[in-house]
């Protein structure tokens, strides 16, 4: 099997190393169906890729020509009288995953507050197929108070051969308390933090996937109090 | 009883006999021409991609009760596909006299609490794309996309938890450059004024410029 990185990277019509394979190749003015087609290739006709947005991939021809083809066309192309393959986004580019971004919505209950809504930001990185590790930013603004919990977590990730798969997380954080302004000028308040938790990931469509948590976190305050949190969130996270 | 009997013999033959009689079609079925070539399997990481957009952006904003002021703000796209994005944006401005403020001209919060700032993190939806015509001879690409998010409004020393909805045209004047011009309502509530809890709209126009990677 060829690389096809260094045609690829090669730019400019006279270089053009792919070639049309079928009848003709519609090519779009734009990145999607909304796009009128500007010119079609004939076939035979040489064309070299220049760059990708989403599944569309702008090519140039020889007669300097620009425009979009979607990559599901792209077995109509040759590279040295063999055809071009290509392999979209599936499970397995999601089981290969290193890195993932989400944000989340949900509520926290606990104490004198039921369901506040909170929003939260996260980041992971996948170390292996089964474990990443994952640091979440949660932004929580209660009737009294306005409070940011960060934590980093150890996530299992439980038979991501399927498609919807169960996670575990164990982990440590910080709790930032800021009573409202209007009950007086009071201190930040800060807290550590133990959580553990489980969810599920349902990687959806393209790069997404639908994330739901619940975790229970312990509060060690200052005082040396223990209280618990209940935190349940949804979310849509993006893989790298 | 005898028809249990005889519809569970029944079920048993057709279980067995139909993958059997199917598989002696397969062998039955012509051969497929297989091409004797090799096939080059091109990767999506192997061509570069565009799929980010970052953004600065400039308008007005009417912070309910409190006036309009300058808004500017930063703003992240990544596309996901040609129809869905996620959006990442924040934004500063700040909130002038309340009516209440001038008539009885008690000051709500010290200067440093009159900046109202916001972020959200939502999604997008490119309903209509196409090219605008710029005269006779000139188009650019351009579309028009439904935003929904979520996130927080900060003034007068509290925070909200805000549902921003928006909408934006957009036109892309070169590979690299866009310029987009849209409307944002931000939505939370509060009892500044009141006993209970009102619906805030803090309704907000930009225009932005924004680079492609």
């Amino acid at each position: 099997m060829l690389s096809a990185t260094s045609s690829v990277a090669a730019k400019g019509n006279n270089q053009a190393a792919y070639h049309v394979n079928s009848a003709y190749l519609e090519l779009r003015s734009g990145p999607g169906r909304g796009f009128p087609i500007i010119f079609s290739l004939k076939n035979n006709e040489r064309l070299s890729i220049l760059s990708r947005k989403t599944q569309w991939i702008e090519v140039i021809s020889q007669d300097d020509n620009k425009g979009w083809m979607h990559e599901n066309k792209l077995p109509q192309l040759s590279l040295n009288k063999q055809q071009v393959s290509f392999q979209p986004l599936d499970h397995n580019a999601y089981r290969e995953k290193t890195l993932e971004l989400g944000f989340y919505t949900g509520g926290v209950s606990g104490g004198s507050n039921k369901n506040t809504p909170l929003i939260a930001l996260s980041g992971a990185w996948q170390f292996t197929e089964n474990y990443a590790l994952e640091a979440t930013l949660n932004h929580i603004v209660a009737s009294n108070e306005e409070n940011f919990l960060a934590h980093l977590d150890l996530q299992h990730t439980l038979a991501p051969e399927w498609f919807i798969h169960p996670i575990f997380t164990i982990g440590i954080g910080q709790l930032y308390t800021q009573p409202k302004s209007t009950l007086g000028d009071a201190a930040t308040i800060k807290s550590s933090t133990v959580n553990m938790g489980l969810g599920f990931k349902y990687p959806v469509y393209q790069r997404f996937i639908i994330r739901g948590d619940y975790h229970k976190h312990l509060i060690i305050s200052d005082q040396n109090q223990l209280n618990s949190v209940l935190i349940w969130k949804l979310g849509i996270s993006v893989f790298f | 009883m005898e028809t249990w009997h005889q519809r569970f013999f029944l079920s048993l033959l057709i279980l067995f006999f139909v993958p059997v009689s199917l598989a002696s079609t397969n062998d039955e079925a012509p051969q497929i021409y297989q091409p004797d070539e090799e096939r080059i399997f091109l990767h999506e990481a192997n061509i570069n991609a565009r799929d980010f957009e970052l953004g600065i952006y400039t308008g007005l904003i009417t912070v309910q009760d409190f006036g309009s002021d300058n808004v500017v703000g930063l703003k992240l796209n990544y596309h996901v596909s040609e129809y869905f994005f996620a959006q990442v944006n924040a934004g500063q401005s700040s909130i002038k006299e309340t009516s209440f403020e001038k008539l009885t001209n008690i000051r709500l919060g010290d200067n440093d609490k009159r900046d109202y700032n916001y972020y959200n993190i939502g999604l997008g939806y490119n309903l209509f794309q196409g090219e605008s015509f710029f005269g006779d001879d000139t188009a650019f690409n351009s579309s028009f996309s439904l935003t929904a998010a979520l996130g927080s409004s900060k003034f007068l020393g509290d925070s909200y938890h805000t549902v921003t909805l928006g909408f934006a045209y957009k036109v892309i004047f070169l590979d690299w450059l866009s310029v987009d011009l849209g409307v944002n309502d931000h939505l939370f509530r509060s009892d500044i004024f009141t006993d209970s809890d009102a619906l805030f709209h803090n309704v907000e126009i930009y225009t932005g410029i924004n680079y492609i990677f």
